[in-house]
């Protein structure tokens, strides 16, 4: 039998905050474990699973920069939601057991953002962008989408989400921890 | 690859019990194997919690993982699976990952494995990481 003291907390985050090999080329930001999020994480006594990242198992790891105004087609969101069903099963079995169940995506991917994403209506054909050209604005990636509507199906929601922008423009490794520092405080009942 | 990106070109599918040791009566609990594989620069695929789900879901993982291991080796990244020798199937999933990668026609990733009484020593684990079984 196991014994926990006090509530669970599980924390799922983005497949590349645990494995940078994952990113598109150019935005791998460390080797492998983004290790000042998840040591964060798991020194604040947060149990931690690991999101599968659907654009490595559809477009593959060579893929183009892509935004999410090309990522949203009815094929990629059906192997999104193939990659729901499945996270869904362990969110929910955490979510029965009582435990508090935090979501920590990836601002400013057009698939795992949680409060920005990546636009461009214009990108498409060759492909010649620039960073200056990916456009980051409020909302979800279309991962991101399809996994809380998977969840809204199952009647159960995350008890918190936020997301690391590592993919906005500038992004700020302290900055960030000091958010992440804010967002488990006002988790903690 | 870009001189801006950082990435390792290696990955550990890695057993849950070195992440989430609480869960894990009688199981040291320390981190170090994490640690390493942190240090070292590894990618990890962390694989769900041992005993815990119906086998559809743990397939449908499996399946989702060797998706990966499958893109990832085609492009020429090394991936290895980490797992502990005191948990069924390594606590990887280890014969269900062979099963799957079979399937395709591909070779299973490496097994490393560690005993619980080794679990603490940084030179043994990584020693280990670098020779095969």
């Amino acid at each position: 039998m196991k014994h926990y003291n006090m509530v669970r907390k599980v924390v799922f985050l983005a497949n590349c905050l645990l494995n940078q090999n994952a990113k598109v080329a150019e935005f791998a930001l460390y080797p492998g474990v983004v290790g000042p999020v998840v040591d964060l994480f798991r020194e604040k006594g947060f149990e931690v699973e690991q999101l599968p990242c659907p654009e490595l198992t559809f477009t593959g790891i060579n893929r183009w920069w892509q935004t999410k105004d090309q990522y949203d087609t009815p094929g990629y969101r059906k192997h999104c939601r193939r990659l729901a069903r499945v996270t869904a099963d362990l969110i929910e079995r955490y979510k029965r057991m009582g435990c508090r169940v935090y979501l920590v995506g990836l601002d400013g991917s057009p698939s795992s953002g949680v409060r920005l994403t990546g636009r461009n209506p214009g990108w498409g054909g060759r492909p010649l962008a620039t960073l200056e050209q990916y456009q980051v604005v409020p909302g979800r990636g279309v991962w991101i989408e399809e996994l809380l509507e998977e969840l809204r199906r199952r009647g159960i929601a995350f008890d918190g989400e936020t997301g690391v922008p590592m993919d906005v423009p500038g992004f700020n490794m302290d900055r960030s921890l000091s958010e992440l520092r804010q967002f488990v405080e006002e988790g903690k009942e | 690859m870009s001189p801006k990106d950082f990435r390792s070109f290696k990955l550990a599918i890695l057993a849950d019990c070195f992440v989430n040791p609480i869960r894990y009566p009688g199981f040291p609990k320390n981190s170090v194997v994490y640690e390493v594989l942190r240090d070292l620069g590894y990618g990890i695929l962390k694989m769900p919690e041992v005993n815990s789900f119906p086998e559809e879901t743990v397939r449908g993982w499996v399946e989702l993982v060797a998706d990966q291991a499958e893109e990832y080796v085609k492009r020429g990244y090394l991936v290895v699976a980490v797992g502990s020798a005191d948990l069924p199937d390594y606590g990887v999933y280890y014969s269900l990952i062979r099963e799957e990668m079979a399937s395709r026609g591909l070779e299973p990733p490496r097994l490393v494995a560690y005993r619980s009484d080794e679990v603490g020593n940084r030179e043994l684990i990584i020693e280990r990481l670098a020779i095969p079984l």
